[in-house]
């Protein structure tokens, strides 16, 4: 049975993309077969981070949503170029050209419709686990990506502009009766008492801690170019990483 | 320090709630996990899925596009449909209301897979999503 991961945030800027990225790496290197969804219609960009940046593909999940193609047709296996030596991981990118964006937002889309190609695509290539990157805020695609999940996990900086709009999220996703939901803290500049932080977090917003990472500048650096944790397998963040994938794995 | 606004947040979430998108994902959510738990609808769906094998899709899929952008409006009486297949039951095929939990929707479908199968077409249907492939006889 398939685990459905949504990695989501209320604002821009949390390094969504790069931690659903990374966590999906690091759960298909434990020997899971992987699905990573881009379901950020409106700004599509996780593609950037798997490698795909310059290439188009042949069907997106637009097309999918739009009843052009099958939903196993989208699928693109990056087992073999990300070099992985355990798992495999597919990647369902959304469409970057921008009259298929605007389709979509313009005529939205029926959640049993993704709901149903996520159920055919964890069957077809037998996933053990299938993240979902959405798009930041509160709106109904957010709404309707997150709702058909079995975990949330929500990303936030330390910073007063993402705390009302991440409390929001987490007691909308409550309503959705999602099954488990977890608060990522990211970003998290040195001097901080990561400690300290966590249990205030855990305390006002009545949610678990999934984890809590560091600002790393090297990762900054990377400018999104590829996956950090494939070419930096003693660095720190497969710590971080490796807690999250214990949270989203654990029953 | 971090310090929520409960009250804030208190009321944007009842606002949310409130609101006629969440609503209808709220219903769509359930609708989704009582499907989830109905193993005997689950059934019935995979059968009809089993139905559909995949060279028939393609078959429907370019007739659709056929039927959709070279018949004209005035022409439609010539089309070769069964006789209790509707031409609107083609529309309903194709619209993005079509649900495949919903019986009525699914004999379309069957029928419309039966139409195509029947030698009453004076087109043939590859099933390679190309117009090259939809050629006369």
């Amino acid at each position: 049975m398939v685990k459905i991961v949504s990695i989501h945030s209320f604002r821009g800027g949390t390094g969504k993309s790069n931690l659903c990225a990374n966590l999906a790496v690091f759960t298909a290197l434990q020997g899971n077969n992987v699905g990573v969804v881009d379901t950020d219609i409106q700004s599509p960009g996780i593609h950037v981070i798997f490698g795909l940046g310059k290439k188009t593909p042949k069907f997106t999940l637009n097309d999918y949503l739009n009843k052009k193609c099958k939903i196993k047709e989208v699928a693109i296996e990056l087992t073999k170029d990300l070099k992985l030596d355990a798992g495999k991981i597919f990647l369902i990118p959304s469409a970057m050209d921008a009259s298929e964006i605007t389709k979509i937002l313009r005529n939205g889309y029926e959640v049993d419709m993704l709901s149903s190609g996520l159920d055919k695509l964890s069957e077809e290539f037998n996933l053990n686990y299938l993240f979902i990157d959405t798009h930041p805020g509160l709106n109904e695609e957010t709404f309707l990506s997150t709702a058909i999940s079995d975990v949330l996990l929500v990303i936030m900086r330390l910073d007063e502009q993402d705390w009302v709009g991440s409390a929001v999220t987490l007691e909308i996703a409550k309503k959705l009766e999602i099954p488990k939901l977890g608060i990522v803290i990211n970003k998290i500049l040195p001097g901080i008492d990561i400690k300290k932080i966590q249990k205030e977090i855990n305390k006002n917003f009545k949610v678990p801690v999934a984890g809590a990472i560091k600002y790393y500048d090297e990762l900054a650096k990377l400018a999104s170019k590829s996956i950090f944790i494939i070419e930096n397998k003693e660095h720190e963040l497969n710590n971080d990483i490796n807690i999250l994938f214990n949270f989203i794995s654990s029953d | 320090m971090v310090n929520i606004d409960r009250k804030k947040v208190d009321e944007a979430v009842a606002e949310i709630e409130k609101s006629e998108y969440f609503q209808n994902v709220l219903s769509q959510v359930k609708k989704i996990r009582s499907m989830k738990n109905d193993s005997p609808l689950k059934n019935k769906i995979n059968i009809w899925a089993g139905l559909l094998a995949e060279n028939e899709f393609f078959k429907l899929k370019h007739y659709l596009k056929y039927y959709e952008k070279k018949i004209s409006q005035d022409q439609l009486k010539n089309l070769p449909l069964e006789p209790h297949f509707k031409s609107n039951n083609l529309n309903i095929l194709n619209s993005p209301k079509f649900d495949e939990c919903i019986l009525e929707y699914l004999s379309f479908r069957e029928m419309a897979l039966k139409f195509n199968s029947i030698k009453c077409s004076e087109y043939v249907y590859s099933n390679k999503p190309n117009k090259k492939n939809i050629s006369k006889k």
